[in-house]
């Protein structure tokens, strides 16, 4: 069923590399923002997630703490990484769709046989979850855009370039160096 | 042609009126908050008509948003994922009732413009970078930029004793109705 299916889709790798652009529409369709940089995710929940443009941020998942780095703010924060903070991108990013599945409805809404099928996502608890519907889009069986609808109507779109199964990747990939100078605030983590 | 020397940029500076007179603008960036012991760091886009407004906060990956929506009247409040939408009389009261911080939104409207705010007396100070205080708050523009036809902030520090607010805008625009 679409569960199995995307399972397969995504998870048939221990890693993976890519570039991505994310737009983000505002309810009324107003450009928010647009960013670009990259990403490396590793499963179970390893990532590092690099925006280049318009401004440089840093997030950092080395399985136990997320390191949010913000140069232009001045800011570093580092917050536990349990469970339920992770959020449902980085979830699909990782592959975990077993875990999604018991958040999510899954369903395949459209597919051809190049490869190319679209799924949608949508909360069991509509009542209280962040996002209304995430659709996934996967071309040569490869995911390659995720648009994302939170209860606010805010609708943000990441496209994904040169995505790269299992990269060589150096093996300090995840773990964060806070740079020099920068006072860390170690939230006692929620 | 001949190639004129670029002329040394005169430093940029804040001209108070044409700051004030920018009654419909919107701002695109980022905002940072420090507490002594937690900090957040979100998008923020803030769109502003006259006396409404409409802030955008959300997280990476269009997580963790927030929407404030209010005019000199009232203010209303919503976090997505939950479905109340609280509303206060003030902006003030209902972020401090639900965030338990305030930032003094009806003077941060102006202050984001690189101005203090005209109600209340601005003790204005010089200091190496530009600023003010009011309302207890000390308020610096460590870079301005030159967008909409005059010069605004494109980085902004609000700081009390217990709070640090940094706010980069990497997009002026002129007004859409929020």
């Amino acid at each position: 069923d679409a569960v199995d299916d995307l399972s397969r889709l995504l998870s048939g790798h221990e890693s993976a590399k890519a570039s991505f652009t994310q737009f983000a529409l505002n309810g009324d369709g107003a450009r928010a923002e647009d960013s670009s940089g990259y990403f490396m995710v590793a499963r179970p929940n390893q990532f590092r997630w690099i925006t280049e443009a318009p401004f440089v941020q840093e997030i950092v998942s080395d399985g136990d703490y997320i390191w949010i780095h913000d140069p232009d703010l001045e800011q570093v924060t580092r917050k536990a990484a349990n469970g339920q903070s992770n959020s449902a991108p980085a979830m699909i990013l990782n592959g975990q769709i077993e875990a999604l599945s018991k958040r999510f409805t899954i369903e395949r809404i459209d597919s051809n046989d190049s490869g190319t099928s679209l799924y949608e996502l949508r909360p069991i608890d509509s009542e209280n979850s962040t996002f209304t519907r995430i659709r996934l889009l996967f071309e040569q069986q490869q995911i390659s855009e995720l648009s994302m609808e939170d209860s606010l109507g805010q609708r943000s779109m990441l496209v994904l370039h040169d995505l790269e199964y299992d990269p060589q990747l150096a093996d300090d990939v995840f773990t964060f160096e806070p740079p020099a100078g920068a006072d860390v605030i170690l939230d006692p983590g929620q | 042609c001949s190639t004129l020397k670029q002329p040394p940029t005169a430093p940029l500076v804040i001209d108070p009126e044409q700051a004030m007179n920018l009654q419909q603008w919107s701002a695109q960036g980022r905002i940072g908050i420090r507490w002594a012991d937690d900090s957040q760091s979100a998008n923020l886009n803030w769109q502003q008509d006259q006396d409404r407004y409409r802030i955008r906060i959300s997280g990476p990956l269009g997580q963790g948003g927030m929407s404030i929506d209010g005019n000199a009247q009232e203010v209303s409040l919503q976090r997505a994922g939950e479905p109340e939408i609280h509303r206060a009389r003030t902006p003030e009261a209902l972020m401090q009732q639900l965030l338990g911080w305030h930032l003094p939104l009806t003077q941060a409207q102006f202050w984001i413009r690189g101005i203090p705010a005209p109600s209340g007396a601005p003790h204005r100070y010089a200091t190496t970078g530009s600023g003010f205080t009011q309302s207890g708050w000390r308020i610096e523009y460590p870079r301005l930029t030159q967008a909409v036809g005059r010069v605004l902030p494109e980085k902004l520090r609000l700081s009390r004793e217990d709070m640090k607010i940094t706010v980069i805008i990497n997009e002026w625009e002129p007004g859409t109705d929020p």
